[in-house]
């Protein structure tokens, strides 16, 4: 094509140039006329360089396209490495990190130099640690750290996906699915105490044992969501905790059913049947039972308001002196009324296992105000005033904080 | 003793024969469409424009909530469990991704797996830290800014990588995946002009936002977003940040200040009032806000709303 053109311009200015003498001829308005004509044909060559420029440039740009087309992928352009990329990635392959530490000053009739008791105490930094073990299984630990107490490991399991009928099972140290409260971290709570019932039954940090369980949801009835869960436990509670007693050698085994249903893109029900069948003491196996029911409401009102309302039910099954059936609950609101507030209250009673008060029954009200300052940093101030079983009353400050390091993750409702 | 094995060997075969008939119905039960779950609206709308009826998509973030902050539900980890195909946006917008995977514990969708597909790849992303990073800056990306679907030049790239996915997953709907590309494409090709046209008159033009979610939006439209009612990324705004703003709005004549419908008004209309700029929300994603229910609307609605706000429809 180039040379086409520049053919065509060379003939044209021959046949234009080629002959002056001819024009010369003609005298002087032929003269003229002969200028006129080679500006003509300069300005005509100059607009065919540039057409030809053009050519040669969209050619160029062509070629590269051509080239581009038939090269494999170019790189993705200006990206960074990203999480899922895996290149040069050594964090996919270094355990997650996180610290969470939860610090509470307590003000309280109390005079029981007790863990964090009039004082302001380090309640709790958690250690959090977990990654991939391979393409099968997760492995999860967390080690707390108190100022009050030893070092202790909370949690330490392998989670294995991919089993039969897809069922899901975890083994070692663990917070089984029991009810709601119980197998929440501390630092995860709406209030800064456990709820009374948790605490007297499972132990003042939670239910954690080691032992195996397995879970699969599956849809149910009516759009809901079923999670089974069924697991064998090393034996006791956790410290405090009465339900069973402090031998490990008697397994507990429980049983747990969520039944989920979504009520809209915003609010939803949650409904639990639990069961534990453990011991007491050496002697026997299984010999206590305890079921519980749990139920939760949630509605997220506004993209930055929320409700939740949430109460769970304990019934043991026992032989004891005094009461072969104790039992206790808690109802509990939480009300976020603003994007950084909330404001929450509960009510508690449980009657204490094969205890003769008075009242048979501690009993508690609670109200507290909370402060998000930001996704990593949290305030609570909580007052809380309990009429224990043997009839002493106690009212109690606590101030909460709550702060987050590093790896941090969003919990499942 | 031979009635016995005679009955034994009946058994055996009508067992065998439901047992075929089970492999049978499990074969005619694999032309049932794709499952695929997708993070967000705007992820499973490109994914139902490409897919049509072959694929059975849903998504996990509900669009008028803010996509860092959901917890997701019960219901949403059993519908990753059941996924063929999980398309999320990667970095780090989804940071409840991880426990969803974990709790739905499903091999197909996990990291690097086929039933995987991050659309983050391959967009030229915007604000890679180019520097050590702290939280002393906020609730910062690592990744870069991970709002790249808003610009609809990048639909092009998201559409693709899909089409080429689905059609991995589902050799069969190949064509149809092809077909649906091209037409979404050439909608796309024909669109982006009006798009651009429409705001044209306004190019240049800075405008404010609430949270630094819009890079790419204003790299499309050719506005300037360079300060933000956050004064860091997640931090709210301060009465102090609030007194910076209403003298930078008012000295360089900000007309707009722009934000999606989920986070809070109160602090855009306490400016926009002091400044006499507009609030405009802007959904971010496809559903967000009433008519914005699919790809194409979704841009027409903030085009408009932000040709509007900044001084109506040029002839």
């Amino acid at each position: 094509m180039r040379m086409s053109h520049r053919l065509c311009a060379g003939v044209l200015a021959v046949l234009l140039l080629g002959s002056p003498s001819a024009f010369a001829d003609a005298g002087p308005g032929a003269t003229e006329e002969l200028r006129s004509l080679r500006r003509s044909v300069e300005a005509l060559q100059k607009t065919l360089e540039a057409q030809q420029w053009l050519i040669e440039q969209q050619q160029a740009q062509l070629d590269a396209l051509q080239r581009q087309a038939a090269a494999p992928p170019a790189p993705a352009p200006r990206q960074g490495p990203t999480p899922s990329s895996g290149i040069g990635q050594i964090g996919a392959i270094l355990p997650e990190i996180g610290v969470l530490t939860d610090i509470v000053a307590t003000a309280s009739e109390n005079k029981a130099d007790t863990e964090g008791n009039n004082r302001v105490a380090v309640r709790e930094v958690e250690l959090v640690l977990g990654n991939y073990v391979d393409p099968y299984s997760r492995y999860d630990a967390t080690i707390a750290f108190s100022d009050f107490e030893a070092v202790s490991l909370e949690e330490a399991y392998l989670t294995r996906w991919g089993l039969p009928w897809e069922w899901k099972a975890r083994f070692g140290r663990f917070a089984p699915r029991v009810g709601k409260a119980p197998s929440i971290h501390r630092d995860s709570l709406d209030s800064v105490d456990e709820p009374l019932v948790v605490a007297r039954y499972f132990g003042v940090e939670g239910y954690k044992r080691a032992g195996l369980d397995l879970t699969r949801p599956f849809e149910g009835p009516w759009g809901t969501v079923l999670e089974p869960s069924v697991g064998i436990l090393e034996g006791g509670v956790g410290e405090d905790g009465t339900l069973f007693g402090s031998t490990r050698l008697r397994p507990t085994v429980y049983s747990h059913l969520k039944t989920f249903k979504e009520l809209s893109d915003a609010s939803s029900v949650e409904l639990g049947l639990t069961h534990l069948a453990g011991s007491k003491d050496d002697d026997a196996t299984w010999e206590v039972n305890a079921f519980g029911v749990d139920a939760t409401y949630l509605n997220a009102l506004t993209p930055t308001t929320k409700l939740k309302l949430q109460s769970e039910l304990y019934v043991q099954n026992r032989e004891e002196a005094f009461d072969r059936h104790p039992w206790g609950a808690y109802v509990l609101t939480d009300y976020r009324f603003a994007p950084r507030w909330s404001v929450g209250a509960r009510a508690d009673h449980v009657r204490l296992v094969d205890t003769i008060t008075a009242r048979h029954a501690d009993q508690a009200l609670s109200a507290w105000l909370t402060f998000y300052q930001s996704e990593f940093a949290r305030w609570r101030l909580q007052y809380r005033h309990m009429e224990r079983a043997s009839e002493k009353t106690e009212d109690a400050v606590f101030l909460q904080g709550t702060f987050a390091l590093g790896t941090h993750k969003h919990a499942i409702q | 003793m031979t009635t016995h094995l005679a009955q034994a060997v009946r058994a055996a075969a009508r067992l065998a024969l439901s047992m075929a008939a089970v492999l049978v119905m499990a074969g005619g039960a694999s032309a049932a469409p794709l499952r695929v779950v997708a993070t967000l609206s705007t992820f499973a709308e490109l994914v139902k424009q490409i897919g049509g009826d072959a694929v059975e998509v849903s998504y996990v973030a509900p669009p008028r909530f803010n996509p860092h902050f959901i917890e997701p539900r019960p219901s949403d980890v059993l519908k990753v469990k059941k996924a063929d195909l999980l398309v999320h946006g990667g970095l780090d917008l989804e940071a409840w991704r991880g426990p969803i995977l974990d709790a739905a514990g499903n091999p197909r969708v996990f990291p690097g797996q086929p039933g995987e597909l991050d659309l983050s790849r391959g967009i030229a992303l915007l604000e890679i830290p180019d520097q050590p990073l702290s939280r002393v800056m906020g609730d910062i990306h690592l990744y870069g800014n991970p709002h790249y679907w808003t610009n609809p030049e990048n639909a092009r790239i998201m559409a693709q990588a899909i089409c080429d996915r689905l059609c991995e997953a589902d050799p069969a709907h190949e064509p149809a995946f092809r077909r649906r590309l091209q037409a979404f494409l050439a909608r796309l090709d024909r669109k982006i002009p009006e798009w651009r046209a429409a705001v044209a008159p306004y190019r240049g033009q800075e405008v404010v936002a609430y949270h630094n979610e819009w890079p790419y939006f204003a790299q499309f439209v050719g506005l300037k977003v360079e300060q933000f009612l956050e004064p860091k990324p997640g931090i709210p705004p301060t009465p102090r940040h609030l007194e910076f703003l209403e003298q930078y709005l008012t000295t360089r004549g900000i007309r707009a200040i722009i934000q999606p419908s989920y986070q809070p008004a109160a602090s855009s209309q306490v400016l926009a009032q002091r400044t006499g700029a507009t609030v405009v929300i802007l959904a971010q994603n496809v559903g967000e806000l009433p008519g914005t229910e699919d790809y194409f609307s979704w841009v027409d609605d903030n085009i408009r709303r932000l040709v509007e706000a900044l001084g109506g429809p040029h002839d």
